[in-house]
C-alpha cells in the first residue's frame, strides 16, 4: 500500500504557508523567514547535528516554560550553565489549543500583577523577535515541547525563532491531549508541520522531529507505544523529514523498557528501509517516569536517579528529565537546573554500559516484536490509498487504541493490567489485532509469579497503579 | 469494555463535568461499574449537565454519576435535579463525586451545597470507589423491589 503512495509528499507548501501566516495577522513573517534564519545559525544550535556527533552518554533534555520573557531567559541561561544538552521551550496550554487571544490577555494581566497566569511560554503572543532573543549566545539546540493538534502556526514561529527540534505528531499530540479535535485534521496539520520542518532546515542540518511516545503514560502497553511511534515516523518520512526521534516513557519495568527500545530500533530501521526512506536518521529518546511522582523531594530524587540509570540501560540518545517539584507543580528554575546536574552525575557513573540481556528481556522482546509486526501489517493492509487515512481508520476501528486517552474517537476497549515484575500486560485486546498466541502469552505471563499486593478487583488494581511510584 | 465483562445490570451514565481533560479516574470508574454488575455509559470528559440528561434519555439509565475534579461543578451543577425532572427523569438517581469545591470546606457544607442542587448522594474527595458502588447497589435495588 505504502509502496504505491507516490504522491504522499505535500511538495511545495509555500502558498499554504503564506496564507496561514497572513490569516493569523502576523507581521514580518513569510515562508522564507525560517529558512533564512536557520541557515544563519551555528550548527551547534541544530538537534540533527547533535545527534550525528558521537558522545558518551544520553543527551539531557529538561522541560520548562514560563509566561514572561525575562523569566524564560533566566531559565534558559540557568539550564545552559547547568550544561543541559538541549534547551526546552514549553508552550502554555491556551496557545496549545490555538487560543492566542486568551494567552495574550493572561500574559498581560500576569505581567501587571507580577505573577504567572500561564503554564508555559506563549510564543505567538511574544512573537519571533523576542523569542529569538531568548536564545542569544546559547550554543545548544532548542526543543519545542507542547501538546498541540494544530501546531502549524506554532511551528512557523518556532522555526523562525531558531528552534530546531519540534516534538509531537498527529496521534501522539491529539489522542492524549484532546477530546474532540478531529483526528483526520490533526494528522493533516502534522503533515504540514513535517513538510515545513523538511523544507525549512539547511541541507547539512535538517530540522529534527521527535514523536511523543509516553502518550497517556498510564499502563500503555509497548505494542501501542511502538506502533504509534512507527506511524508518526513513516508519516514524517513521507514529508521529507530526514532526522527523527522515536521515544517512549519509563514503564515501571526496566526489562520491558529494554525490550521496547530494541523493538523500536529494529522496526524503525526495517520499515524505513522497506519503504525507501533508508537515509532518514532515527534516534531514540527516553522519558523519565511520566506518571504520578512522590511529593517528598528525597523520594522524587531517587526516582529521577533510577530513571536516569534506565535511560542508560535502554541505550537512549536523549533522556527527557523530571524535577523534584514534579508532584507539586511547575518546577522552579533552581530545581530544574539541579535536576540536570543530578541526572548527569548518575549518567557519568555508568560511562560504558554494554547492552544488557536475560531471559525475561528476550521473552518481552520476542512478544512485543511479534505484536508490533502483526499490528503494523494490519495498518499497511488497509484499503485506503494513503498511510494517513489508514492510520485514521485504524484509530476509528480500535486497532490503534491508547488506554486512558480522552479522545472521543479512541476506542478505549484495550484493557491492560500490571503483572509480575511490574510489567504491563494486555488483559483484553479490544479491537487491537494481535495474534491469538500472543494474547495467550500475555494472559499466561499475567497469571505467573508473585502478584502479592496487586490483588482485588481490576478497578482497585488500576486505581493503585496510578500512584504506583508516588 | 463490553468485550471484557458483558455486564447486563442496571444502566449508569457517568462522565466528568466542565473543562477538564483528566480522564484516568473516569475510565477506572467505568471499569469498576462494569465489574460490579452495572452497565456503564461513559461520556468521558468535558460535559455539561444537559449532556447527562440527554444520555439518560437515550440509554434509559437508572442512575447518573457526575464527576468533578477541578471544582467547576460548583457552578456547573446548579439546578441539576430540576433539569432532570423537567426532562421527565425525576426518578433517576443522581450522584456526584470528586474534588467538588476549590479550597478547604467541610464535607457537611459541600454535601448541603450539592444536595441543594438535587443530588441524592455526594462523595467529596473519596479515596476509593467502594462506597459509591455499595450505595448504588443499595439505592437501585431498594428502588426496584
Amino acid at each position: 500500500m505504502l509502496g504505491s503512495d507516490h504522491d504522499a509528499c505535500l511538495g511545495n507548501i509555500d502558498e499554504e504557508r503564506a496564507r496561514l501566516i497572513e490569516t493569523s495577522g502576523t507581521k514580518g513573517l513569510d515562508p522564507t523567514t525560517a529558512r533564512l534564519f536557520l541557515e544563519s545559525l551555528p550548527r551547534a544550535r541544530f538537534a540533527s547535528h547533535a545527534y550525528r556527533v558521537p558522545r558518551h552518554h544520553p543527551y539531557i533534555q529538561p522541560r520548562g516554560g514560563f509566561p514572561s520573557l525575562n523569566k524564560q531567559r533566566a531559565l534558559t541561561t540557568a539550564l545552559d550553565e547547568a550544561e543541559a544538552d538541549f534547551i526546552p521551550l514549553t508552550i502554555d496550554s491556551h496557545t496549545r489549543h490555538n487560543d492566542y487571544l486568551t494567552a495574550s490577555r493572561l500574559l498581560e494581566t500576569g505581567e501587571k500583577q507580577g505573577r504567572d497566569l500561564l503554564n508555559g511560554y506563549p510564543i505567538i503572543s511574544h512573537g519571533v523577535a523576542r523569542t529569538r532573543s531568548l536564545f542569544e549566545g546559547i550554543e545548544r539546540p532548542v526543543s519545542l515541547r507542547h501538546g498541540t493538534p494544530d501546531a502549524r502556526l506554532l511551528a512557523e514561529y518556532a522555526l523562525a525563532s531558531g528552534i530546531t527540534e519540534i516534538e509531537g505528531g498527529g496521534l501522539s499530540y491529539t489522542l492524549p491531549y484532546s477530546k474532540a479535535f478531529p483526528l483526520d485534521r490533526a494528522l493533516m496539520n502534522w503533515q504540514y508541520v513535517d513538510r515545513l520542518c523538511a523544507a525549512a532546515g539547511p541541507v547539512d542540518a535538517p530540522v529534527h522531529r521527535e514523536s511523543f511516545g509516553p502518550l497517556t503514560a498510564t499502563l500503555v502497553p509497548p505494542v501501542i507505544t511502538v506502533a504509534v511511534q512507527l506511524c508518526e515516523l513513516l508519516l514524517a518520512a513521507q514529508q521529507g523529514v530526514r532526522s527523527f526521534s522515536v521515544s517512549f516513557g519509563q514503564s515501571g519495568s526496566f526489562e520491558q523498557d529494554i525490550a521496547t527500545a530494541h523493538v523500536l530500533r529494529e522496526q524503525s530501521a526495517k520499515l524505513l528501509s522497506r519503504f525507501g526512506f533508508a537515509d532518514l536518521r532515527v534516534s531514540l529518546v527516553f522519558h523519565q517516569w511520566m506518571g504520578a511522582f512522590p511529593a517528598e523531594p528525597s523520594l522524587a530524587w531517587q526516582l529521577i536517579a533510577a530513571s536516569a540509570m534506565v535511560s542508560r540501560l535502554v541505550g537512549a540518545e536523549k533522556v527527557v528529565i523530571k524535577t523534584p517539584d514534579e508532584a507539586i507543580g511547575i518546577p522552579t528554575i533552581e530545581s530544574n537546573a539541579a535536576a540536570v546536574r543530578a541526572v548527569r552525575y548518575v549518567l557519568d557513573m555508568f560511562p560504558d554500559v554494554s547492552s544488557l540481556t536475560n531471559e525475561v528481556i528476550e521473552e518481552e522482546r520476542d512478544l512485543i516484536g511479534s505484536e508490533v509486526t502483526h499490528l503494523m501489517e494490519h495498518i499497511f493492509a488497509q484499503a485506503p490509498a494513503s498511510l494517513l487515512s489508514a492510520v485514521h481508520r485504524c484509530v476509528l476501528s480500535g486497532a490503534i487504541d491508547v488506554p486512558f486517552a480522552p479522545h472521543e474517537h479512541n476506542a478505549g476497549r484495550l484493557i491492560t493490567d500490571r503483572g509480575p515484575g511490574r510489567r504491563i500486560r494486555i488483559l483484553a485486546p479490544g479491537a487491537v489485532p494481535l495474534p491469538t498466541a500472543d494474547i495467550a502469552r500475555e494472559r499466561h505471563l499475567l497469571s505467573l509469579g508473585d502478584r502479592a499486593g496487586n490483588c482485588g478487583p481490576l478497578w482497585e488494581r488500576l486505581l493503585r497503579d496510578v500512584r504506583i511510584l508516588a | 469494555m463490553s468485550d471484557f465483562y458483558n455486564a447486563a445490570g442496571p444502566g449508569v451514565v457517568l462522565g466528568v463535568i466542565g473543562h477538564d481533560i483528566h480522564v484516568v479516574a473516569n475510565r477506572i470508574l467505568a471499569i469498576g461499574l462494569a465489574e460490579s454488575g452495572f452497565r456503564p455509559y461513559n461520556l468521558g470528559t468535558s460535559n455539561d449537565i444537559d449532556d447527562f440528561v440527554d444520555a439518560t434519555l437515550e440509554t434509559g439509565a437508572r442512575a447518573v454519576l457526575v464527576s468533578s475534579i477541578n471544582g467547576e461543578g460548583e457552578e456547573a451543577c446548579a439546578g441539576t435535579g430540576e433539569r432532570f425532572a423537567r426532562a421527565g427523569l425525576a426518578e433517576v438517581l443522581l450522584y456526584i463525586g470528586g474534588n467538588l469545591v476549590i479550597g478547604e470546606r467541610s464535607s457537611d457544607e459541600v454535601e448541603r451545597l450539592f444536595s441543594g442542587y438535587g443530588f441524592h448522594r455526594v462523595f467529596h474527595r473519596p479515596t476509593t470507589f467502594r462506597p459509591v458502588f455499595e450505595a448504588l447497589r443499595r439505592d437501585l435495588y431498594h428502588a426496584r423491589f
